[in-house]
């Protein structure tokens, strides 16, 4: 479930939702082992889209109807978020107080004209359909991994 | 004055390199830092007299100013254009434009129109779609080598 900021809050944090507070020592060493790396990449769940994004990317959905060009979201549904030496799997998602993803919406264009015909000779069966597809265009803005003392 | 430059010009032969854009800056990220909104001007135009322009009177008495209220980030633009169908255009900053003439439609169908052309950025939408992630990070992981794996053992 993707929930979006408008612009006028971005100040304000969203809240997150009920989190166990205390990770075992092993845990937190594992994931600072990780946060220790140069660069990250996550599998991401967009509305059952998934996507393999580092930061900078961008990434075309489908449309996602509840949402505006310029709004920031924080992505939520991660199943593997790894480095170089370290990854992490979800069962089927990480816990999300491991990291921070955000995405910024860039735009909501149409895809190219596409038009079918469909016949059946000496039926009198002739169709014509037109579509465009919708799609949502996003920047991912940052991915972190959350520090643990 | 003895100029380096006139000199040079002078007595050697400066071949001028092929001209090719190519930046020393790195190429701005709409979205990661900051963000700019694509869409920079929106123009409409119509006519008082014409009936074609009916649905467009009713949007820009009725519509239009809530619209721009919640977009301060655009510059609107209403010109009356006498005996001409209506039209919408956007300029993005690309510097392309996306004009849609609004003829006989009905002030819900030019909301909807008005924010087709704001949400999108000017690009030319034929071969943007395949590939679902564009990225210019290097691999992550590293690209696979048959020298560092493990062979397999049975």
């Amino acid at each position: 479930m993707l929930k979006a900021l408008p612009l006028s809050n971005i100040s304000e944090k969203l809240p997150l939702p009920y989190l166990p507070k205390r990770f075992s020592d092993s845990t937190k060493e594992a994931i600072n082992k990780l946060r220790d790396q140069l660069r990250y990449y996550a599998v991401v769940d967009i509305r059952s889209q998934k996507f393999l994004i580092t930061k900078n990317d961008i990434v075309i959905a489908h449309r996602l109807r509840d949402v505006n060009v310029g709004d920031e979201l924080r992505l939520n549904r991660v199943l593997e978020l790894g480095s170089k030496d370290y990854t992490i799997k979800g069962q089927p998602f990480v816990s999300e107080a491991f990291y921070n993803i955000k995405a910024t919406v860039l735009e909501q264009p149409k895809g190219p004209f596409i038009q079918i015909f469909k016949k059946k000779p000496r039926n009198r069966h002739r169709r014509r359909i037109t579509h465009k597809q919708t799609y949502t265009v996003l920047r991912i803005s940052e991915i972190d991994v959350n520090k643990f003392e | 004055m003895y100029n380096v430059i006139d000199h040079l010009f002078l007595f050697c032969q400066i071949q001028k390199p092929m001209s090719r854009k190519k930046t020393i800056i790195s190429l701005a990220k709409n979205g990661v830092g900051a963000f700019v909104f694509p869409c920079r001007k929106l123009e409409f135009t119509y006519c008082e007299r014409s009936g074609s322009s009916r649905g467009m009177i009713e949007y820009l008495t009725t519509r239009l100013i809530p619209f721009a209220k919640k977009n301060p980030q655009i510059e609107i633009v209403v010109t009356p254009r006498p005996s001409k169908h209506p039209f919408v255009r956007g300029l993005y900053l690309n510097g392309r434009e996306k004009g849609i003439s609004v003829r006989n439609k009905t002030s819900g169908e030019i909301m909807e129109t008005v924010n087709l052309i704001r949400d999108n950025t000017g690009f030319k939408n034929n071969k943007r779609f395949k590939k679902p992630v564009i990225s210019t990070t290097p691999s992550v992981r590293g690209i696979w080598s048959p020298f560092n794996t493990q062979p397999h053992k049975i």
